[in-house]
């Protein structure tokens, strides 16, 4: 398997338009490595450079040390897997998955060894003789992902894999990638738009925005210490809660007003908010649905961080209820407990957890606390 | 050249065609007449042996409607069903590979592949009934999938609408052609298009570059078209599609709405033009593919 090494990677269109800025990421041997971001953020695009489709307009690709940006897509070893899979509808699964070793004229009895060892790994062992209208979406899916491992590649590609899949299917299909993960011991680049899916597979993950990389951490680091209000804002469901706040210095002791109400910054938070002049100016202040709490014990332990909310929609999931009201010109969603008393049309207290708030700087967006 | 020449050159590719020599006695045709029959019997004779020469004429017009006719019926073209043309631009020039690869998928009994040229194929699919356009898209999109997976090669796919019955793929070529040829000017980024989701593009493309000039001057003046960066760039398209609403763009950009009007306002200060207003809007949008096609060195 292989390191893979991205140095000032950029890709210019000839109309001007600069799909991927300065792009850099050192991918170490047997990584899971996820590219997400909205639509258009130059993700896909730097997935086609590293597989050679798109070329590179500058920077440096390494694979194993080697420079790879004018080496042929066919040599640079890699295999690529898309959504949209066709398999050959007139062939087995073994001739399916065989099919590309045997345009290449691989010997019969090396590509009968590959498919075999494959199919294992898939669990497609005892379905190499049936053809694909006799599988199941789930089944077909493993398929197309046996015919790029039958070519032993360095580093797997995948490009939105899960997306023309049901729900239910495609959380199966993340356990099963996540397994074959482990199974391969392989470095896999895999890209979506989808934050769930990129939080549960990702041994790392990149946030893409506008062809330039916002942040590379793992889903925890991600999670909890955003670098900027987008990262924040894309990273959780329902996403962070962002609500306007006027700071105020007194001493050490530092307020922050959203509203009606004044709730006090814990001493981390004020001395990162005082060191950057912040005093008397308006920030961003984020808070995680779940960070918000109607319970009568967490607020009796926090009376300086309580707001009064007048709940607008009730939506009970089972395990959890989101409450969602309006707050100093914001919308706000809470992730409490099912057992709530609250309901649509209820005055609610609730005591934000200040330890987890985030602010942000409104001008850059950029974080002030993390 | 002249006749002398060209007769005897036809001569030798007939004699390469079928190993005999002709010679012409008693030619009661002009030499032009001569000339054309002549091409036409090497084409007959190529096009009786080969189901794909044929069709690379047909789709070309090299021949003439009665001649289309007879052959689609020598070879048992069903003349009647619903046919589809996807056209494939390779990067570089397609090998055998290729052609198995789309063999295997797609060109059964019914469906056929014809070579353009070194970097060209073009995929004609008989359907048992229509087939919507989003069904062909569908399709373009596998046979992209494909070949770029199992064949590790940039591809590029132009499709038109499907056609009611076999003669329409005449038509069918050349918007899958002029789509590809618009998809390279005005949409880099895509790599699977349709002629029908062209928009404005097919209209300007089919404008001449003075006229292009006109209207930019008149509505720009001198302006420059470098100073839109690539940011303010994908605001603006962002914008376009989503139907001019600040909303829904700055939900798509995950920008702050007041960060999008400040960017909006930006523009409005460099072009004069407010694109929050429609009218304003459609200039610039016409006035950037303008710029585009002046840009690209095509006639």
């Amino acid at each position: 398997m292989a390191s893979i090494s991205l140095k000032d990677i950029c890709k210019n269109y000839p109309n001007g338009f600069q799909a991927v800025k300065n792009f850099n990421l050192e991918i170490q041997d047997k990584e899971f490595i996820i590219f997400v971001g909205p639509s258009g953020c130059g993700k896909s695009t730097t997935l086609r450079m590293i597989a050679g489709l798109e070329d590179i307009s500058s920077g440096e690709l390494k694979i194993d040390g080697k420079l790879m940006n004018s080496v042929e897509p066919k040599d640079r070893d890699i295999a690529m897997v898309f959504q949209n899979y066709a398999l050959y509808p007139h062939m087995t699964v073994f001739d399916n998955m065989a099919f590309g070793l045997k345009i290449r004229k691989v010997d019969k009895g090396e590509i009968k060894k590959r498919v075999e060892e494959a199919a294992k790994i898939l669990d497609l062992d005892k379905l190499l003789d049936r053809k694909p209208k006799a599988l199941s979406g789930g089944q077909r899916q493993r398929v197309a992902m046996g015919r790029a491992i039958v070519r032993n590649p360095k580093v797997f590609l995948m490009d939105e894999l899960l997306s023309n899949l049901d729900a239910k299917l495609r959380v199966q299909m993340r356990i099963e990638i996540s397994k074959l993960h482990d199974r391969l011991g392989a470095t896999i680049i895999y890209v979506t738009h989808d934050q769930t899916e990129a939080m549960t597979l990702g041994t790392r993950i990149v946030v893409m925005k506008d062809g330039v990389v916002q942040q590379i951490d793992s889903p925890q680091v991600l999670y909890s210490q955003p670098k900027n209000l987008f990262v924040a804002g894309f990273i959780g469901s329902p996403q962070m809660n962002f609500i306007d706040a006027k700071i105020a210095v007194n001493g050490s002791d530092v307020t922050a007003t959203l509203g009606n109400s004044t709730l006090k910054v814990p001493a981390a938070k004020a001395k990162a908010l005082i060191d950057g002049g912040y005093d008397g100016k308006t920030v961003i202040l984020g808070i995680r649905p779940e960070d918000l709490h109607d319970d009568q014990a967490f607020i009796a332990n926090s009376p300086d961080s309580v707001i009064d909310a007048k709940i607008r929609v009730y939506e009970l999931l089972g395990a959890e209820v989101f409450l969602y009201f309006d707050y100093a010109g914001s919308q706000v969603t809470a992730r409490v407990d099912p057992r709530t008393t609250a309901k649509t049309g209820d005055d609610v207290k609730f005591a934000l957890d200040m330890e987890k708030i985030h602010f942000f700087d409104k001008d850059s967006e950029e974080t002030i606390t993390n | 050249m002249e006749y002398e020449e060209q007769l005897l050159e036809l001569l030798d590719e007939l004699q390469k065609e079928t190993g005999i020599r002709f010679s012409l006695s008693d030619n009661a045709n002009d030499e032009h007449e001569t000339l054309r029959k002549l091409t036409k019997l090497i084409h007959r004779y190529r096009g009786d042996r080969n189901k794909a020469f044929f069709l690379k004429e047909f789709l070309t017009e090299e021949i003439d409607d009665k001649e289309i006719k007879s052959r689609a019926k020598s070879f048992r073209i069903n003349e009647e069903a619903p046919w589809s043309l996807i056209y494939i631009e390779f990067k570089k020039a397609y090998d055998t590979e290729a052609v198995s690869v789309l063999s295997s998928i797609y060109a059964s009994g019914s469906d056929h592949m014809v070579e353009e040229d070194p970097k060209h194929l073009i995929l004609l699919r008989q359907h048992k009934k229509s087939v919507t356009d989003e069904e062909l898209s569908d399709i373009a999109t596998n046979i992209h999938d494909t070949l770029e997976t199992e064949l590790m090669t940039s591809v590029k796919i132009a499709y038109d609408t499907v056609s009611s019955d076999f003669y329409g793929l005449q038509n069918s070529f050349k918007h899958a052609k002029a789509a590809m040829d618009i998809r390279n000017i005005f949409h880099l980024g895509t790599d699977v298009i349709g002629y029908h989701e062209l928009g404005l593009g097919k209209l300007v493309y089919s404008l001449p570059k003075e006229a292009c000039t006109e209207f930019i001057h008149d509505h720009l003046g001198d302006f420059d078209f470098e100073q839109i960066d690539s940011e303010t760039r994908h605001t603006i398209n962002v914008f376009f599609e989503k139907g001019l609403s600040i909303a829904e763009t700055a939900r798509e950009l995950f920008v702050h709405r007041n960060t999008l009007v400040y960017r909006l306002d930006k523009l409005e200060k460099l072009t004069g033009l407010d694109i929050r207003r429609f009218s304003d809007a459609v200039t610039m949008e016409i006035a950037l593919l303008m710029n585009e096609l002046k840009k690209n060195n095509t006639p």
